[in-house]
């Protein structure tokens, strides 16, 4: 932990090796707006929510703030100071009409550094009233970069199955927190394992609607979809490549679950490995030349990763009882899993590096963990009270678990979209 | 009301019962469908090596239609009653030629609705035997389909049959873990702060006179205030290092900025390095003059992540 350096040099030198996992206090202070009386006072909240689910920042509780400032100027540092904040994000708002119908608004907002006394950005985000919530997210994804270093992504939508009875079913996207939801498919059979193409296009599904699973792929935006597989057997757990032209998928073709490559238009279908052994739940290495998947082979179900120009299999994970569902950070240097042990299911984050691993839920029945587009937070489904089916975010340092609320019913088989460019 | 009728017709009851099962076994067969995306481990089976064609799904069982050929009244059974009819001619020849006539047809009508009659019979019987067979065939592999799932239900109560074997001996040990992974950061924090200080304390006592165990607590202290604000999530997962260099008042408040001297070549690190030594402020010094002057310029060597040799 510490080390000193020799007395003989003549400026003293301390060596502070590690650190914390901390969150950084941020008071995000409401916008500016004369008009009191509308959704864009939630504007702020908004920004909060945001920021604190990522588990990178703890907003400060400013209720008892008298006077908000609205500009650097305004800012008493030595109170904000007292309050524990290293940042304020301040602002106000300007409204103007284009057309009937069609109010448009901006936000002139600066994040300033307590510490520094100084400001370190102001920026103006403009765009449609209605659409407060998004220009909100994008003026938070704008602080993530800003003080992370990373890409926000609370400007994602995510996809989820909503099951409103045994015989209705609907995808929804929607926002990445829950709002805005929008079903694109309903059916009166279940929908399973939805998987975002990297480029943002298409979502592939697996349907019983042929009374056995099969695999759709289904345009966002035109609602058009293709059957991908409908092979002997179960047609199952289908994961986009990175360049979003292949998919890895399971088929029960040969009796046992295997894994096989498919071009996205359904042809040159090829298997990956020939061995004995259940092999399921592909899932690609950001690199396109590795899967990861989950596989009985040792005896317990524990996560392999196979070079697919050499079919050299390596095992990756080794703690806990088993291990399934896997998936990559887009760096490829995180992998998110479930773990089991002692009866319980819990969200789990390997170091492929140092292979430490961090449990970052309590379970007991987690399940299908995904990774945020920034590889920050992932996106999972738990049992609510034991009982209903719901979707939450944790944070991948585990100091933030955030439920997803879409409303009521059994909501299961999230998963998280690209960044939009 | 007792159903005493159907109680006392065994064939109707066994028919009723026949009936009864295969509906249900027909509704199973629909219906079972395996929902569990989760392949059932632990089952160990032959794999098929040919690449699979997109094609349409055969259905398990054949539908081969029973090909029954429409039997024809045959030659030879045409003169036979030919023969026949000629038979009865002449044991019975003062029958009106019409009658005779009307006679052989009825006759003929009614072999002809024999053989039709028989044609269906057996049409029938194989229909119900290739059904029977599909039944059978159907059971066959609903009771695979079993014996697999129990298999993996055996499996799975075995194994937790020996976990709760071992859990009551292992709760106690994760219970102990899980309070010392949350508690790890604060102890590894005061362990540190006290270690060094006995340490410094001990060395104090040896060089009993000179001040170099005063200063190296200071330095300790320091290094602690600043530790606990650095936070080393922003400096991503790779190994990094940063230098600064401070000058301080003998407040412990800084004068001008922390000048950074080496770049992590992360902005949102360099950053967060740069408040953990703000956020420390006032650092603490010593009163003595000397001292102080020896502690008033300062080097800070950062690796958030750890070691990076």
């Amino acid at each position: 932990m510490i080390a000193f350096s020799g007395v003989t040099h003549s400026i003293e030198v301390i060596e502070i090796l590690g650190g914390k996992a901390s969150q950084i206090p941020i008071a995000v202070t409401p916008f500016k707006d004369d008009d009191k009386n509308n959704d864009m006072q939630l504007m702020h909240e908004v920004i909060a929510n945001d920021l604190s689910r990522s588990g990178l920042f703890s907003p400060i509780d400013i209720s008892g703030v008298s006077q908000y400032p609205y500009d650097e100027r305004d800012v008493n540092f030595s109170n904000w100071s007292a309050l524990q904040s290293q940042f304020i994000l301040l602002g106000k708002l300007r409204k103007t009409a284009v057309g009937r119908n069609n109010l448009q608004v901006e936000v002139i907002w600066s994040l300033v550094d307590v510490y520094k006394e100084k400001t370190i950005m102001t920026i103006s985000v403009k765009g449609p009233a209605k659409q407060y919530r998004l220009i909100a997210h994008r003026i938070a994804d704008i602080v993530y970069e800003k003080l992370t270093g990373s890409e926000g992504i609370f400007q994602t939508n995510i996809a989820f199955v909503k099951k409103f009875n045994p015989k209705q079913y609907s995808l929804f996207i929607s926002d990445y927190d829950g709002y805005n939801p929008k079903a694109i498919l309903n059916s009166k059979h279940p929908i399973i394992s939805p998987r975002w193409s990297p480029d943002g296009k298409k979502i592939a599904y697996v349907s019983f609607e042929k009374k056995k699973p099969v695999i759709y792929i289904q345009n966002i935006e035109t609602g058009k979809r293709t059957l991908l597989a409908n092979f002997r057997g179960n047609n199952s757990a289908p994961a986009w490549s990175p360049d979003s032209r292949k998919l890895a998928i399971v088929l029960t073709y040969s009796l046992n679950s295997q894994i096989y490559v498919i071009k996205a238009d359904g042809s040159d279908i090829k298997q990956i490995m020939r061995t004995r052994s259940i092999k399921t739940e592909p899932t690609w290495a950001p690199n396109g030349k590795e899967l990861y998947f989950s596989s009985d082979r040792g005896g317990s179900a524990q996560i392999y990763k196979v070079d697919m120009a050499t079919n050299e299999v390596e095992r990756v994970t080794y703690e806990g009882k088993n291990n399934l569902s896997p998936s990559l950070s887009p760096d490829g240097k995180l992998l998110l899993f479930l773990n089991q042990e002692d009866r319980k299911y819990r969200v789990a984050v390997q170091n492929l590096l140092s292979n430490q691993v961090l449990k970052l839920t309590s379970g007991p029945d987690d399940e299908s963990p995904i990774f945020s587009p920034n590889g920050h937070m992932v996106l999972f489904t738990y049992k609510d009270y034991g009982k209903t089916s719901k979707i939450g975010t944790v944070s991948i340092n585990g100091l933030k678990v955030t439920p997803i609320d879409v409303g009521s019913g059994i909501i299961m088989e999230s998963t998280w979209g690209p960044i939009k460019n | 009301m007792r159903l005493s009728w159907l109680e006392n017709n065994d064939n109707l009851q066994a028919n009723l019962f026949t009936l009864v099962i295969h509906l249900a076994l027909f509704i199973f067969m629909i219906f079972s469908v395996n929902w569990n995306v989760k392949a059932p481990y632990y089952a160990e089976i032959e794999l098929w090596d040919a690449v699979p064609t997109q094609t349409k799904p055969k259905p398990q069982i054949k539908k081969n239609k029973p090909k029954i050929k429409k039997i024809a009244p045959s030659e030879d059974l045409k003169k036979a009653q030919q023969k026949k009819d000629a038979d009865i001619q002449l044991k019975k020849k003062k029958a009106a030629e019409l009658k005779k006539k009307k006679a052989a047809e009825l006759k003929k009508k009614k072999a002809a609705e024999l053989k039709k009659k028989k044609a269906a019979e057996l049409k029938k019987k194989k229909e119900i035997n290739r059904l029977q067979k599909q039944l059978l065939e159907e059971e066959k592999l609903e009771k695979m389909q079993k014996q697999l799932l129990e298999e993996e239900k055996l499996e799975k109560m075995q194994k937790q049959l020996l976990e709760e074997e071992k859990l009551e001996k292992m709760q106690k040990d994760i219970l102990a873990q899980e309070k010392l992974e949350r508690l790890q950061e604060d102890l590894r924090d005061k362990d540190l702060a006290k270690d060094t200080r006995i340490a410094i304390e001990g060395q104090e006592d040896l060089v009993a006179g000179s001040n170099s165990g005063e200063l190296e607590k200071y330095k300790a202290l320091i290094q602690q205030k600043i530790y606990q604000n650095v936070n080393k999530q922003l400096c991503g997962l790779d190994p990094v290092e940063l230098t600064f260099e401070i000058t301080l008042m003998p407040t412990g408040d800084l004068i001008g900025d922390a000048k950074m001297i080496k770049s992590s070549k992360i902005e949102s690190c360099d950053l967060a390095v740069e408040r953990a030594i703000l956020q420390a402020q006032p650092l603490p010094l010593p009163k003595d003059n000397r001292l102080f002057s020896q502690l008033k310029k300062l080097k800070l060597k950062f690796q958030p992540n750890g070691n990076v040799d």
